[in-house]
């Protein structure tokens, strides 16, 4: 009898119409259109605009398309990135895999150092490779004759600025699967190499596509490295900070805005594909991985991992160096004159509060909207159209270079007739617009962790009468828990060293430290930049630091995850 | 040192949201692109005398600041743009941003040194010049002579030494690229720099970097101007500010009103400070040539003879060839990287 009226209870609560699936996604796509695609649009109807604000059709596409050099600087865009891309990929993946299916002794340590490039405003590595790759640089000789300025500097800066990105989403990829493949491989008398590639391989395919369209994206359109180490190598990012910032020329700014986000749409195209033929990894009778001990593979990813954890700690160190010595290369005694007015001037410590408390606001409301927005795309919540506009929604602010974001925001908030207008100037809408702009990552590793547990999960939660909101309070909450404290930490050490999208959104009262570095960058005192630059890098690695205990303590006090068959 | 944290971590919380903010104080929202310390003390010196009023002020380099103002024409944030390069302001004016105003002292400010239209829109502050410098130490290890004159760049013996900034990102590059065209003219000027090309090992987007670069021995010669170089030695770099002989291309830093300006009685007053003598000798302390012709400051190590060696330019020409010359120059050397060294 009461089995009866449970089933019939179930049969119930299916017809109804769920609330959570039918109010939920809609007004959070309206909440991420208004931060990403509303302002980002804005700006990019300027390429069909002309300067009178009239539409013109294709006339900006083809105006630009005439500019001599374009040709080279969309090739030099797509190889350069191309090849840092592979380059960062064939780090990144045996790291990740080091770091989450190995006994590799120091995990805690690599997992920190390989974050690193992550925590370091973007100068901090470029002045770090000048010093070890410039003209005066210490290992000049390896670069084996080539100059850094160029090609060469623009893959060693992009390999190292997209390597954390990709062991972030690689290692939440791999850190999951079911214990019980690798037994059944086992059993079935398949060696640890053909466990690796019939096995791990196929279960981390999806994360694999994330971690490289992310790179490829990341690289291909930031404008940061170029401009520092790139030498006159033009490529499309830089084209645009010509337009915009060197001619005025919002229109072909925008054209080029919309160039910039082709090959994001193809890698939608591509993600969109795997997340179809996505199959769970995670059913209701999972078994967690076990790191396995395999002494001679431990030994050889040690050694591979020491080698990159050198790397980047030689790159960050010499910066740290650069930041100590009284003056580069002439004069390198030791001293802190450079950290002693950041620590007297009243304008510079504000920048730091203001950029602690942009920090922790990114992370919270990031944070609360990505785990929603994950959570309904990988469950499959509420209508499909809906989802799907999520998804584009956001996956688009990692195409979208920061200075096009930060200059969307100008046009789409900075207008009376817009009713959001009395955000402009408030550290609220500098927030708002930092979230944005980091969406992308973090919403893929919540969807990359969920889309590994079983259908079979909901199932059971719906023949226990529980909502999909009690579902997630009570098992995608506490699967998702470690995720969601390693998106927190994501989010706040972006905000703490994001530049380009707040150039035109900051104030006097609201300028981040971030921004006082390049301040001081433009005002010629490299060594003061450096030092805050430094600064800027101990708290977010205060940040990261707080970020691994609490994973670490959570993932103890869950038992389940170290259950044993 | 607990003191500024908290009145930091008091008036960040104070900004979270924009109507927290206090109002009891009259505010006046400044844009610059002035040197950091210089513009500091001259809001200061404002401040001294209007008590009333208290300045925000956003410093950035100077496109990056009149593309902000151009892009938040829909509603206005700055009340005034205090220092910018001329031929910048003039590409927001012709966008109808700027406020004609003739600020109190404007008669009395050297006549080259602001806006002699019937209505003028800007008074100048200062003036900057395009110079070389040159690593003394580097050179020597070469074995490399310093230059004395914008030809003597072309001499082979610098291929791959010097580096400068793109006219299409800088406006240092424009100035050192119209003094060319001044020097050399038309034709002889992008015959100089067909030339120059040969040598130049890269072109950058900032202005200061060159000098920079000459400062820690990146590059032997940079093309750039005069501060940055001289913040250089002042740090102990072995560098040389080198004033070539054939004269300088230059450009005025100024001060105009922004249209639609919320603070626009207290933007005036800014403007009429602005163009003071008392500012112009505050100005002084960090370049030479300032509003006022007959203030004679050098500051620390600053070259003597910038002042002299100024070519005469016809500015209004100048801005009006702006975007031609760009293209120019695109076509010539955007195309293709310089030749390997």
């Amino acid at each position: 009898m009461a089995e009866i009226s449970a089933v019939s209870g179930t049969a119930a609560r299916q017809v109804r119409p769920d609330p959570t699936g039918q109010i939920v996604p809609p007004v959070l796509l309206v909440v991420l259109a208004t931060a990403t695609l509303l302002p980002i649009g804005a700006l990019l109807v300027r390429a069909f605009l002309g300067k009178d604000g009239a539409f013109v059709g294709l006339d900006n596409f083809l105006r630009y398309g005439a500019e001599p050099g374009l040709v080279i600087a969309a090739w030099n865009s797509l190889s350069l990135s191309m090849i840092a891309t592979v380059i960062a990929m064939a780090l990144a993946f045996p790291f990740a895999y080091a770091l989450v299916r190995t006994a590799m002794p120091g995990r805690g340590i690599f997992r920190l150092i390989a974050l690193l490039p992550l925590l370091a405003p973007s100068l901090l590595p470029a002045f770090g490779l000048v010093y070890l790759f410039g003209n005066q640089g210490w290992l000049k000789g390896w670069l084996l004759g080539e100059s850094l300025y160029g090609p060469v500097g623009i893959i060693l800066a992009s390999v190292f600025y997209a390597f954390p990105h990709a062991v972030l989403i690689l290692s939440a990829g791999l850190s999951a699967g079911d214990q019980r493949h690798y037994e059944a491989a086992r059993a079935l008398r398949a060696g640890p190499w053909r466990r690796f590639v019939t096995v791990t391989l196929p279960s981390c395919r999806y994360a694999a596509i994330s971690a490289a369209s992310i790179a490829f994206i990341l690289v291909f359109t930031d404008f940061g490295i170029p401009s520092v180490v790139g030498g006159s190598t033009n490529v499309l990012a830089t084209d645009i900070y010509k337009l915009v910032i060197g001619r005025f020329d919002f229109e072909m700014g925008a054209v080029v805005g919309v160039l910039l986000l082709l090959p994001a749409i193809v890698a939608y195209a591509i993600d969109w594909l795997a997340r179809k033929s996505q199959r769970a990894m995670i059913t209701g009778k999972s078994v967690p991985i076990r790191a396995e001990r395999l002494p001679l593979r431990d030994l050889v990813l040690f050694l591979f991992a020491t080698l990159v954890a050198i790397a980047i700690l030689g790159i960050i160190g010499m910066a740290i160096f650069g930041s100590l010595v009284k003056f580069w290369p002439y004069n390198l005694s030791l001293g802190l004159q450079n950290y002693e007015r950041l620590f007297s001037d009243a304008d510079e410590f504000r920048a730091l509060g203001n950029s602690l408390i942009l920090a922790f606001g990114t992370a919270l409301a990031g944070t609360g909207l990505v785990a929603l927005s994950g959570w309904l795309i990988a469950r499959k919540l509420g209508n499909g159209m809906i989802r799907n506009g999520l998804q584009g929604v956001a996956m688009m602010p990692v195409a979208v270079p920061g200075l096009v974001l930060g200059l969307g925001y100008v046009f789409f908030f900075n207008n009376p007739a817009n009713p959001l207008h009395a955000l402009q100037g408030s550290l609220a809408l500098i927030i708002l617009c930092t979230v944005a702009h980091f969406y992308t990552v973090p919403h893929l590793m919540v969807v990359n962790e969920l889309l590994r547990l079983d259908r079979e999960i909901d199932l059971a939660a719906q023949a226990l009468r529980i909502g999909p909101a009690g579902t997630a309070r009570r098992i995608h909450g506490s699967v998702l828990l470690p995720t969601l404290i390693d998106v927190a930490g994501y989010f706040f050490v972006n905000a703490m060293t994001t530049v380009s999208a707040l150039i035109f959104l900051f104030t006097a009262q609201t300028r981040p430290a971030s921004i006082a570095v390049i301040n001081l960058v433009e005002g010629s005192r490299i060594g003061q930049a450096s030092a805050f630059a430094v600064v800027i890098m101990v708290l977010s690695m205060v940040a990261a630091c707080i970020q691994l205990t609490l994973r670490h303590l959570v993932i103890r006090a869950q038992g389940w995850r170290r259950q044993t068959p | 040192m607990l003191k500024p944290i908290l009145a930091a971590t008091i008036a960040a919380f104070s900004q979270f949201l924009p109507w927290a903010a206090e109002a009891q104080q009259r505010t006046l929202t400044v844009y610059s692109s002035l040197d950091e310390d210089q513009a500091k003390a001259l809001i200061k010196g404002f401040e001294a005398k209007h008590p009333q009023v208290k300045v925000n002020a956003i410093l950035g380099s100077t496109a990056p600041i009149i593309a902000r103002v151009i892009a938040e024409a829909a509603s206005p944030q700055a009340d005034i743009i205090m220092g910018n390069a001329v031929s910048a302001l003039m590409a927001a004016d012709a966008r109808g941003l700027l406020l004609p105003y003739k600020p109190a002292h404007f008669d009395k400010v050297a006549p080259v040194m602001r806006d002699n239209r019937a209505e003028p829109v800007w008074v100048g502050i200062d003036a900057w010049a395009s110079s070389l410098c040159f690593n003394t130490v580097e050179a020597a290890k070469k074995n490399i002579p310093a230059p004395k004159t914008w030809a003597d760049l072309t001499n082979p013996i610098y291929k791959g030494h010097i580096t400068m900034p793109s006219p299409l990102s800088s406006g240092t590059a424009l100035l050192a690229v119209n003094g060319w065209l001044t020097i050399f003219g038309e034709k002889g000027g992008w015959e100089f720099m067909d030339k120059l090309h040969e040598n130049v090992s890269k072109y950058g987007h900032s202005g200061s970097a060159p000098c920079r670069q000459a400062g820690s021995g990146e590059t032997i010669i940079g093309i750039s101007y005069a501060t940055p170089g001289v913040k250089a030695i002042n740090e102990g770099a072995p560098i040389q500010i080198i004033l070539p002989s054939e004269g300088l291309g230059w450009e005025i830093e100024a001060a105009a009103l922004v249209k639609g300006a919320r603070n626009l009685a207290d933007a005036k007053a800014m403007a009429d400070w602005i163009s003071s003598r008392e500012a112009a000798e505050i100005s002084a302390k960090y370049l030479p040539i300032t509003a006022y012709d007959d203030i004679q400051v050098l500051p620390k190590n600053y070259p003597a003879d910038e002042k002299s060696k100024l070519l005469k330019m016809d500015f209004a020409k100048l801005a009006s060839s702006r975007e031609a010359v760009m293209a120019e120059w695109q076509k010539r050397y955007g195309v293709k990287v310089p030749p390997k060294n």
